[in-house]
């Protein structure tokens, strides 16, 4: 079947590597007991059917191509020296390690595919912890000790600072936070604001994103809340 | 008596725990020795495969999991749903490589699959089975290896049971003895060496 299929048209390859193991396959033995010359031939051959079907012939295609070619003018040759038949044997053995290598990769990617499907059988089954990790009953007073903290921080500060008058609405506040912050550390990113009037209205922000089920809280010590994914 | 209430502890641990769990660190919970865990596990992993049961325990990447049994998939598909990851077969080679002889860099990779192979490692990191660092090799190029998610995917427990009988790297094929041949480690060590295959080769 794949024979007939092979004398109308051209199988693709994945790359040059794809196909001399194709070529070397079909002589149904290992790579090492087909002379070099042969295998050059018929890769050659094959290349140029391939363009004469106007098929994509790439530059990693003519690379092993002309390694070939050059590797078997090398065997044609009377052989100069023994450096260079040393050289021809190394450049020989290592194509035809590239080759197996190929080979065994193929046959494992074979494996790792099998074993997908093999993972696609099973579902993992988990069961949830039942007491110990509910601790959002403690949320508000959390929370209020946090604002408090902060509340605190900011009466000092605004003995220092003159506070200029800036409206800051909730709701804008909220969407600047949805769309800047994935996760807040609560303490610090109030910390880090100005005035009175932007720490409560960023945390009635926070509040509000809690209470819509945007944000969740992740932890409590520290108090970090975290956008829910959407 | 006591026995029993161990299993129990060893069951709800396996099940709680957000992605599996050690057996050393189900010893050091229960308060029992490695050795006793183990024998535990041996007769908990025999209960499980009675008929009665519609899950197994499972060893993927070193961590104890339940699954549901194969049989009753057709059940289980009805309430879940999996995204099918689709990974071509191109892919599926560049993620073999990196999964064997991983750490590597793309040169590495792109030398053993004989073409680029940048396409597949991008799409291999976006879904998220292969990690990348920079290495301390000159030019700085990434070293890949696989992600924790890989071994969640394909469920793997240790690379040892795929690459069984095949060695990477060396064009040597060599016949497994049996199937629990060696360890992570030994495998890897025996696919860096070198190329001294061939003179093996029957």
């Amino acid at each position: 079947m794949e024979q007939m299929k092979f004398v109308f048209n051209l199988p693709e390859f994945e790359g040059p590597l794809d196909l001399l193991l194709f070529l070397v396959r079909k002589h149904r033995v290992d790579i090492r007991s087909i002379p070099i010359t042969v295998i050059a031939d018929e890769f050659m051959n094959h290349i140029s059917k391939m363009k004469s079907l106007d098929m994509d012939v790439t530059s990693d295609f003519l690379v092993m191509a002309s390694t070939l070619m050059e590797m078997k003018s090398r065997a044609l040759l009377p052989r100069l020296s023994d450096k260079e038949a040393e050289v021809f044997d190394k450049q020989q053995r290592e194509l035809f390690n590239r080759v197996e290598e190929y080979q065994t990769l193929k046959e494992l990617s074979k494996r790792f595919r099998n074993k997908l499907y093999e993972a696609y059988s099973h579902e993992r089954a988990t069961a949830r912890a039942t007491a110990g990790t509910d601790d959002s009953a403690d949320l508000p007073d959390k929370l209020m000790v946090a604002f408090k903290s902060i509340l605190k921080e900011a009466a000092l500060r605004d003995k220092v600072y003159t506070i200029v008058a800036e409206s800051i609405n909730v709701e804008d506040r909220m969407l600047q936070i949805e769309d800047l912050y994935e996760t807040i550390e609560l303490y610090e990113f109030l910390m880090g604001l100005e005035s009175r009037t932007e720490i409560i209205a960023t945390f009635l922000a926070v509040l509000e994103l809690l209470k819509l089920n945007r944000y969740i809280l992740e932890s409590m010590e520290p108090l970090v809340i975290r956008r829910r994914a959407s | 008596m006591s026995e029993l209430s161990k299993k129990a502890i060893i069951e709800a641990l396996i099940f709680s725990a957000r992605s599996g769990i050690e057996p050393k660190k189900i010893a050091s919970i229960v308060g029992l020795k490695y050795n006793q865990v183990m024998v535990l596990l041996d007769e908990m992993e025999r209960e499980y495969e009675s008929l009665d049961r519609g899950v197994f325990i499972k060893s993927v990447n070193g961590k104890l999991r339940f699954y549901t049994k194969a049989e009753i998939q057709s059940y289980v598909n009805q309430i879940t749903t999996r995204p099918i990851v689709s990974i071509t077969d191109t892919q599926m080679e560049t993620l073999a490589i990196v999964a064997i002889k991983g750490p590597l860099t793309k040169n590495d990779v792109e030398l053993i699959r004989g073409r680029s192979s940048q396409n597949q490692l991008l799409e291999l990191s976006r879904m998220g089975l292969i990690g990348k660092r920079k290495s301390k090799l000159p030019g700085r190029p990434y070293l890949y290896r696989v992600s924790r998610k890989f071994y969640d995917l394909f469920q793997l427990d240790d690379l040892a049971e795929v690459v069984q009988g095949l060695f990477l790297g060396e064009g040597e094929k060599v016949e497994a003895s049996g199937d629990s041949i060696t360890v992570d480690g030994t495998v890897q060590e025996e696919v860096d060496t070198g190329d001294t295959g061939r003179q093996n080769q029957d």
